[in-house]
């Protein structure tokens, strides 16, 4: 009985610690109110862009890039997206060319580049792998957030149905959700 | 059948059927002790193939994935492991494991990051759970795996600005469909249980069916015996009526010896229905488990030669009776009134069945420490066809024409040699000779 | 002289039958089993025959069949003599053609009184039992 009770408080805790990690955000960016100049990204005036900064090896981003993927599915013409993945100076390119990068680019209508250095992450005030930065067609800021519920979880969240809404114009003019990912940049700037 | 032969019967029935699902039960949580260790492992090797690692720009640690798969994972089988291990076929044992595979699940799960195909654990391990036919185990599961959903998404609820979540109404589908599952699975277990049950019953009333035919086989064999028994005293009764009213009516008319020789008639007669009632008396006893048997050290030559001097009285003049017996046995332990039986009748039958001229032999040794005899006779024989009944009560050989005898020596020979664990042989030629051989057991007060 | 033949293999009874008998004026025949006892009763003719009924190799109810399947010895008199007293045992006898039925032990009047009650030409026979034997 004893064992029992105390088995049930041990993995009660242990449970609750995994969902606390999985829940816990990463580092919050603050992206500018309008579309960055200087951003080697083009920029339709027809059309919402998206930006999604991703750590090439954190593994959490796997269910952002899959959200990406269903997102773009269901917008198609309405969005033109890109994904960015960091490269820190000195490291050579089959770093940044792992799974992640294969499964974004695979993403038809995507457009997946290196961001050397995370010149482009710092421009767009990003900070966690996975996050996600919407522009309106006139280039204000409309989205910045994750499109996953938890850490590494795929599944229905709030940030994707967000960015449904805004673009299909049934949502609010601005929106922000958490971001569940890898820091993109270590503890002290690199 | 009678009242209390039924209750008998449906207490069987219930011990049968508790035994079977004891068994069952027992079974399942050895298997599932396994399965939980496979888990474990699975788990990890997800956690390592999927999050090895976590990231901040180039710096890079183990994933907390890792650790949870390996010790929250570890620790979620380790009660149901030791449980199944240690008190298998408890209800309590069944509950914690129903428990910890819910908790599985919901570990799994998340270690793959919500993937669906991960959700099939769950309704694999309410299936799993089914092998138990205990529906009970399933109410654990649906509990854990629900809350699980449920205590998520209230204290760690995605924290966002203007947009309603629908995450709430999967969390109902996912507990629908595991409730739609349960539905048909306690449906199957309950039926599981029925049909245990019923041949759990059917079981026992062939076991007292069986009993029944035996006490009836049983009760006809004794009524046999007692009437067979009853008739074997009629015999010498008619002799010594007759000879009584003989001398009483006519005893002016006969010689002395012909008085004396009816005297004589009486005594014998009566004599033999004094053993005879020994003889009814000893096998009744024998059936009965009731014969005493004293096992003891005895100096097995000496009690032999004292048998064979005693055999070699009833024996014809003429009649040599042989006595081989090694010196320096290994000691044993029989019990010497039963070996005088024994041995004493199979003696006094080979001098009763052979020829007045003919030599009996005995021999007497001890092999891997129990007695072995050898009576050899060149008598009358036994044919073939008695020879399955030889040790039936009563009966008597086809061949025996005049020679008297009661039928049950040999019979009492038997269970005295059973009781003392051993086994008796013949081997016989009609007109030949007989030869029996006996091998004592080693009774430590074991019965054969 | 009236002849009784006694077929009895029990050697201490059929002395003592015999003796009996002798003793109360009968001609005594005596065969200690089934078969000699058919061929005296063939050679013989006697008035009665006392048969017992547990004999090896031809029994009691084998013997009665064989005389009465015999046209020599189809009408003597046949009494058997057994210690069976069961009910289906006197009338399985009787079926078979035995005239009366003794069962043992039997006294001397009883032997007696089932000799007479067949020279008498004997009522439809119902056994005579012999009284309860007493102690000596």
């Amino acid at each position: 009985m004893l064992a029992g009770a105390i088995w049930a408080i041990v993995v009660t805790a242990g449970m609750s610690a995994l969902w606390a990690y999985a829940s816990r955000p990463g580092p919050g960016g603050q992206p500018p109110n309008r579309w960055p100049d200087g951003s080697r990204i083009a920029r339709r005036p027809d059309r919402a862009t998206l930006v999604m900064l991703v750590h090439p090896h954190c593994p959490c981003s796997r269910a952002s890039v899959g959200e990406l993927a269903s997102l773009v599915a269901r917008l198609q013409d309405r969005l033109s997206a890109h994904v960015l993945l960091l490269q820190p100076a000195g490291l050579p390119d089959d770093w940044t060319q792992t799974d992640l990068w294969e499964s974004a680019s695979a993403i038809p209508g995507v457009e997946t580049v290196h961001d050397p250095d995370g010149t482009e992450a710092r421009r767009f005030g990003a900070a966690t792998s996975g996050q996600v930065i919407l522009y309106d067609a006139a280039g204000r800021l409309r989205f910045n957030g994750g499109i996953t519920p938890a850490r590494g979880h795929s599944g229905d969240n709030a940030g994707r149905d967000a960015i449904l809404a805004l673009l299909t114009g049934s949502g609010e003019h601005w929106s922000e959700t958490a971001v569940f990912g890898c820091a993109l940049f270590d503890a002290e700037p690199s | 059948m009678d009242p209390e032969l039924t209750q008998a019967t449906e207490r069987r029935a219930l011990a049968l059927f508790r035994a079977d699902q004891q068994r069952l039960h027992q079974h399942t949580d050895h298997l599932f002790a396994g399965l939980m260790v496979l888990q474990w492992l699975a788990g990890i090797a997800a956690a390592f193939w999927i999050s090895p690692r976590a990231w901040a720009g180039t710096v890079s640690w183990p994933h907390l994935h890792v650790w949870a798969a390996v010790y929250l994972g570890g620790t979620i089988s380790l009660l149901p492991i030791v449980l199944a291990l240690v008190r298998p076929g408890r209800l309590s044992t069944r509950l914690v494991i129903a428990v910890g595979q819910g908790l599985t699940s919901a570990l799994l799960i998340h270690l793959t990051g919500g993937r669906i195909e991960t959700h099939f654990h769950v309704f694999g391990s309410i299936a799993f759970l089914s092998f138990y036919r205990d529906w009970r185990v399933l109410v654990p599961v649906t509990l854990v795996v629900s809350a699980d959903h449920l205590v998520r998404g209230i204290y760690w609820p995605e924290s966002v600005y203007g947009v309603l979540s629908a995450s709430g109404w999967r969390w109902f589908e996912h507990t629908g469909w595991m409730l739609f599952e349960d539905v048909f699975v306690i449906a199957s277990c309950r039926r599981g249980v029925r049909e245990m049950r019923s041949i759990a019953t059917r079981q026992a009333e062939l076991e007292t069916a069986n009993a029944l035919v035996e006490r009836g086989k049983l009760a006809e064999l004794r009524s046999r015996f007692v009437s067979m028994a009853s008739h074997e005293f009629r015999t010498p009764l008619t002799t010594i009526l007759a000879a009584c009213q003989s001398l009483v009516r006519y005893i002016d008319h006969m010689t002395a010896e012909q008085r004396r020789d009816r005297l004589a008639k009486i005594e014998t007669e009566v004599q033999h229905m004094t053993g005879l009632l020994d003889d009814v008396l000893t096998i009744g006893k024998a059936d009965a488990g009731k014969l005493d048997f004293e096992p003891a050290a005895v100096d097995l030559k000496r009690l032999c030669e004292e048998i064979v001097a005693e055999a070699q009285t009833t024996a014809a003049a003429t009649q040599r009776l042989l006595f081989a017996c090694a010196d320096g046995l290994a000691p044993v332990a029989v019990d010497p009134k039963l070996v005088r039986r024994i041995l004493g009748n199979l003696l006094t039958n080979a001098v009763k069945y052979s020829p007045v001229d003919a030599t009996v032999s005995c021999q007497v040794a001890v092999q891997d420490g129990q007695p072995v005899f050898e009576v050899r006779d060149q008598g009358i024989g036994i044919p073939t066809e008695d020879r399955a009944r030889l040790f039936e009560p009563f009966h008597r050989g086809t061949n025996v024409g005049k020679i008297p005898g009661s039928g049950l020596g040999l019979a009492i020979t038997k269970k005295a040699v059973e009781i003392h664990g051993g086994t008796i042989a013949v081997e016989s030629s009609v007109g030949k000779g007989t030869t029996f051989v006996v091998r004592l057991g080693c009774p430590e007060g074991a019965r054969g | 002289m009236t002849t009784i033949l006694v077929i009895e293999d029990n050697d201490a009874i059929r002395e003592e039958m015999e003796q009996i008998l002798g003793f109360e004026g009968f001609t005594v025949l005596a065969a200690d089993n089934g078969r000699t006892g058919i061929s005296l009763a063939q050679t013989h003719r006697p008035d009665v025959i006392l048969c017992d009924i547990m004999m090896p190799h031809l029994d009691g109810y084998g013997t009665l069949t064989a005389l009465r399947g015999n046209g020599a010895t189809a009408t003597i008199p046949v009494v058997l003599v057994s210690a069976c007293r069961e009910e289906a045992d006197v009338q399985h006898g009787l079926a078979l053609g035995a005239n009366g039925y003794l069962t043992k032990p039997f006294t001397v009047d009883g032997l007696l009184a089932a000799i007479q009650e067949q020279l008498a030409g004997g009522p439809a026979a119902s056994s005579s039992t012999g009284k309860a034997p007493q102690t000596a």
